[in-house]
């Protein structure tokens, strides 16, 4: 028989997880969706956020701090990026992907020179264990909401939901639109670096997670449905409960797990599972 | 004496047909002449190396460049390709055997990447596919008695790179050809009616000829020359005839590909990256032509594997079926510039060598990958695309200015 403690554990993993999941996926999915871009530095802003805070942390050995200066750094990357680089090759879906991916590449290379080839962790005394992760999935749970008012109740968020819809036409009434690309790339990216910060004590920071997480996130926002913010949320839901599954249940089966869904929910149903369609 | 005129009649009818594309001549020939002078076995297999991973850039840009097909999942060709030459010599097939093998797999592979665009196109592709690649690599890296893991497996080198004979009549050959390429040369530079252009490009074809016999040949004869092969001279011959084993097979795709490219076909293929919509009111079954490109781009791509087998000596699926193998597929088709075939093999040699000289140099190879990320962005940046397109868009002025340049020494000269 299964030992229902394992299950317990397994489940809790695999919500934990699955924030941390929502946290990068749900930034790359917006950006898609307003800006057409597959924002493949979306994993390398997550890497980078992480290292930010285990420099943060050892500097003012506060979590919170740690945090907020992680998302702040990743908020200022982004909106750098995005104003210098990525508005040049504005319209150039294959230039775009190959600029991002440069991103990716680079942002690996950098960390690895700057903090070298070992992997770097912290933990917190007061918070460890599955006390972490339950709080992993609170602190989830509390960005997915606020980012949901952010996006159905603010004007700003209204504007970003009606881009999605027609960029062109959001212009045409007179709203600077590239300004709205470069704050959302910012805040896209800001999700992404406070994911990699809080991942750090239960995950730990490497050089590689760059691209391991960018691809899981790429899965996520591909089987919820690209451009769509509720999608990013389920997404991130199923594929953190499949990963936490598998770990526990099919080791072996974990690395293939993601792309094979990926690839049977493209199949099926392209638009992904809450995606509207076009 | 009329069958004499005949005689010189069919050369001059073989040269004319050898330089109606004079530029594209002059570059392969000067592929031709570089390991005539290449006294190092070190700087033979970087130029093979780079003429594998052009044969790769190319397959890529047949589906990229020309049908639109953004596939993620180009690595997956080429690693299959490149094992399945491995296991089949290690069961002691014969290579050119292998190597048909290994072409059948690439179809394979070709076929199911075309079966995904009957569902999903445009950037849902390049995901199906990409995720395909990446279950593929993730199968063998788990599958260690197929792959031999993380540490790969190795092979030996093919029987027939044994022979001594071969490796000399290898060297004949290419010399034969170099010495034929460059009377074409100076008989085309009598030509009045070339243009200044060509002409430029033959000067510099003769110029290059002439230092290299002059500066290297020597040498190299005289390593040759010294008696019998030894371990050394041995390891310059072998890397010799495996530069033709890799050039010979990039020519014959790189003028395949042309003829299809220039075909009703290849028109076709162009229309659907164009416009899906219109090409499929036109009539055409357009499922059947992204099919049909997939798979020769697949085989190409199965075949620079397999040359890249007997190369490498030892492959991993980390060497031949990881995402960065499809990261470089694409940075070389960005920097030549995609839909022109001649430009990814460029920026494969390019980057190539780059990468090569860079890591060599103390200091600065451990700082290489960084560099290849900042040069990457400045590209895309600033040739969006690629150097053979930049070329053709800007080359117009370029073309001005040496014209002038020439007529000014020409009344100067008059002048005087």
């Amino acid at each position: 028989m299964i030992d229902p403690n394992l299950i317990a554990a397994a489940i809790l993993d695999g919500l934990a997880y699955s924030m941390l999941l929502f946290l990068i996926a749900s930034g790359f999915s917006i950006i898609f969706g307003l800006m057409g871009i597959l924002n493949f530095a979306h994993g390398a802003f997550f890497m980078i956020g992480a290292y930010i805070a285990v420099t943060f942390f050892e500097l003012t050995n506060n979590f919170v701090v740690a945090l907020v200066c992680a998302a702040f750094f990743g908020f200022l990357i982004g909106v750098i990026i995005e104003r210098l680089t990525l508005r040049r090759v504005h319209g150039n879906p294959i230039a775009q992907i190959m600029l991002t991916l440069g991103y990716l590449l680079l942002f690996s290379q950098l960390v690895l020179i700057i903090w070298g080839r070992t992997p770097k962790i912290f933990y917190l005394q007061y918070l460890s264990g599955s006390a972490y992760r339950t709080f992993l999935v609170f602190l989830g749970f509390t960005i997915a909401a606020f980012t949901y008012i952010l996006l159905t109740r603010t004007r700003m968020g209204i504007i970003v939901q009606a881009g999605t819809v027609d960029a062109e036409m959001v212009e045409a009434l007179g709203i600077n639109i590239k300004r709205v690309f470069t704050l959302t790339f910012g805040f896209g990216a800001l999700l992404a670096a406070f994911g990699g910060a809080a991942a750090v004590p239960w995950l730990g920071a490497t050089p590689q997670m760059g691209s391991t997480w960018m691809f899981t996130s790429l899965v996520v926002t591909v089987v919820g449905g690209l451009g769509s913010f509720k999608g990013s949320f389920y997404g991130s839901l199923i594929m953190g409960m499949l990963h936490g599954l598998s770990e526990y249940f099919f080791p072996q089966l974990t690395f293939v797990i993601d792309f094979l869904v990926m690839a049977i929910v493209l199949l099926i149903r392209t638009e992904g599972l809450f995606g509207a369609g076009k | 004496l009329e069958r004499e005129n005949n005689m010189s009649k069919i050369i001059k009818h073989f040269f004319e047909a050898l330089t109606k594309k004079k530029l594209l001549l002059a570059s392969f020939a000067l592929l031709f002449v570089f390991p005539i002078a290449t006294p190092s076995a070190y700087y033979l297999s970087l130029l093979a190396e780079m003429l594998i991973w052009a044969l790769l850039a190319m397959s890529y840009d047949l589906a990229l460049g020309y049908t639109g097909l953004v596939s993620f999942g180009h690595a997956a060709p080429f690693g299959i390709g490149a094992y399945a030459v491995a296991l089949f010599l290690r069961m002691n097939f014969p290579f050119p055997l292998a190597i048909l093998i290994a072409l059948l797999f690439g179809a394979l592979v070709g076929l199911v990447l075309g079966i995904f665009t009957f569902r999903v196109g445009g950037i849902y592709y390049a995901l199906v596919t990409l995720a395909f690649a990446e279950m593929i690599f993730a199968i063998f890296n788990k599958w260690v008695e197929l792959s031999g893991g993380e540490t790969g497996i190795s092979v030996s080198r093919p029987e027939f790179l044994r022979f001594d004979l071969l490796l000399y009549l290898m060297f004949a050959i290419s010399i034969a050809i170099a010495i034929v390429l460059f009377l074409t040369m100076l008989h085309n530079l009598k030509n009045k009616n070339e243009t200044i252009k060509n002409k430029i490009a033959y000067c510099t074809f003769i110029a290059v000829f002439l230092a290299i016999i002059i500066y290297s040949f020597p040498l190299k004869l005289n390593i040759l020359l010294e008696g019998s092969l030894m371990e050394k001279n041995r390891m310059i011959m072998v890397m010799n005839t495996y530069y033709f084993i890799a050039l010979i097979p990039l020519a014959i795709c790189y003028f395949i590909a042309r003829r299809i490219v220039d075909s009703p076909m290849g028109k076709i293929f162009v229309a659907i990256r164009e416009n899906e919509e219109r090409t499929k009111m036109l009539g055409y079954d357009v499922s059947i032509y992204k099919l049909t490109a997939s798979i020769i781009s697949s085989m190409f791509a199965s075949l620079a594997g397999a040359l890249y087998t007997p190369f490498a000596l030892s492959i991993s699926p980390y060497s031949v079926l990881s995402s960065a193998i499809m990261i470089n597929i694409l940075l070389y088709s960005i920097l030549g510039g995609l839909g022109t075939l001649v430009g990814p093999m460029l920026g494969a040699g390019i980057i190539t060598l780059l990468a090569n000289e860079l890591t060599s140099i103390r200091g600065v190879g451990e700082y290489w990958m960084l560099i290849l990320g900042i040069f990457y962005i400045i590209v895309i940046l600033f040739f969006p695309y690629g150097i053979v397109i930049t070329w053709k868009i800007k080359g117009v002025s370029v073309k001005k200015n040496i014209k002038k340049l020439a007529k000014l020494i020409k009344t100067s000269m008059r002048g005087k």
